[in-house]
């Protein structure tokens, strides 16, 4: 759980409502057809329907198309019939399922909501007093650069998403976790030991406080 | 009219009636207890179930928790079920229809809870 924050698994179960919902009912539908229709036995007379157990079964491994067969006795063709329809029914809705996923890890909203876990992850296994720039202008990248030459962790925080992919190219002695976010919205809890230099866009150094 | 409201409150509802059909009448008597409600009931309490995820609130997280107590507690009862009729092949006696039919007395309770908790909601919000 402490690689997904509640922020990200929140998103993805709103995300999966219709898959899910879609996916429960093509289960009931096929079930509820396949305890409705008649079987038949060895001798070719019409038998019982499916029990409940049975036509889970059934639709189980045929959904996830293990295939079994056809269990417990050869179905009927009405039973056929139905089959068929739910073969193509469930495969459309695992389909719809696993696109949905694709689609929600390309997401833009998910893909923040990951890098701040990682983040906050990165941030709370900092052992050691650190400082917090905010603004990687021309500032803020002379102080994180002095910083690293003294041995002192930092952390980045920036608006912008290009100087923090310069940062990762950046030759740094220490791992540098950096978020791309404001950082005056951003919450920062453990921070005795922050200290502030926050830069605009010019490069010129606002204060440190 | 929100339509996403309705259709919430509506398997909500549904959730808890199809549970208490299937629960009322001896408990004892199979013949009194229709197998198909139960399959009902699982359904429309995986449906809001789901209907459920996603909720931030205090009241959201409430509302998720009893819609999984009560199908913890349905699918408790057609496991018994199929247990009894398949594996065992004892069929419904009055012993095994009283413990389904009990089983699913406690999604009941968990349901009227999630009613419960859908009026108060309702009744808080302002106009």
């Amino acid at each position: 759980m402490s690689l997904i924050n509640d922020g990200v698994l929140f998103l993805v179960l709103r995300r999966m409502r219709t898959p899910l919902i879609v996916m429960i009912l093509i289960y009931a539908v096929s079930i509820f057809g396949l305890v409705l229709i008649p079987g038949v036995d060895a001798t070719g007379t019409a038998s019982a329907p499916m029990s409940f157990f049975d036509a889970f079964y059934f639709i189980s491994y045929t959904a996830t198309t293990i295939g079994f067969g056809e269990i417990p006795n050869a179905f009927s063709y009405a039973q056929r019939f139905w089959g068929t329809v739910c073969i193509y029914l469930t495969v459309i809705g695992w389909s719809y399922s696993i696109l949905s996923i694709l689609n929600l890890l390309k997401e833009e909203g998910l893909q923040r909501a990951l890098a701040r876990s990682r983040f906050n992850r990165k941030v709370k296994n900092l052992s050691e007093p650190f400082c917090t720039i905010c603004g990687l202008s021309e500032t803020g990248s002379l102080i994180s650069k002095t910083l690293d030459q003294v041995q002192m962790r930092f952390v980045v925080i920036d608006t912008r998403s290009e100087p923090l992919a310069e940062l990762e190219l950046g030759d740094y002695m220490a791992d540098v976790p950096a978020l791309n976010a404001d950082a005056q919205l951003t919450r920062r809890t453990d921070s005795a030991t922050l200290l502030f230099a926050r830069t605009d866009g010019l490069g010129k150094l606002h204060g440190l406080f | 009219m929100n339509l996403e409201k309705v259709v919430f409150g509506f398997f909500i509802l549904l959730a808890a009636t199809l549970n208490f059909g299937f629960f009322i009448g001896d408990i004892a008597r199979p013949e009194l207890h229709y197998i198909y409600e139960l399959f009902a009931a699982i359904v429309v309490n995986l449906i809001a179930t789901t209907l459920k995820f996603g909720d931030h609130t205090q009241i959201g997280a409430i509302h998720l928790a009893t819609s999984l107590v009560a199908d913890l507690q349905l699918i408790a009862a057609a496991v018994t079920w199929g247990i009894a009729v398949h594996v065992m092949q004892v069929g419904m006696t009055p012993e095994i229809t009283a413990s389904v039919v009990s089983l699913s007395g406690g999604a009941l309770f968990a349901n009227v809870v999630s009613v419960i908790l859908l009026i108060a909601e309702t009744l808080m919000m302002r106009r």
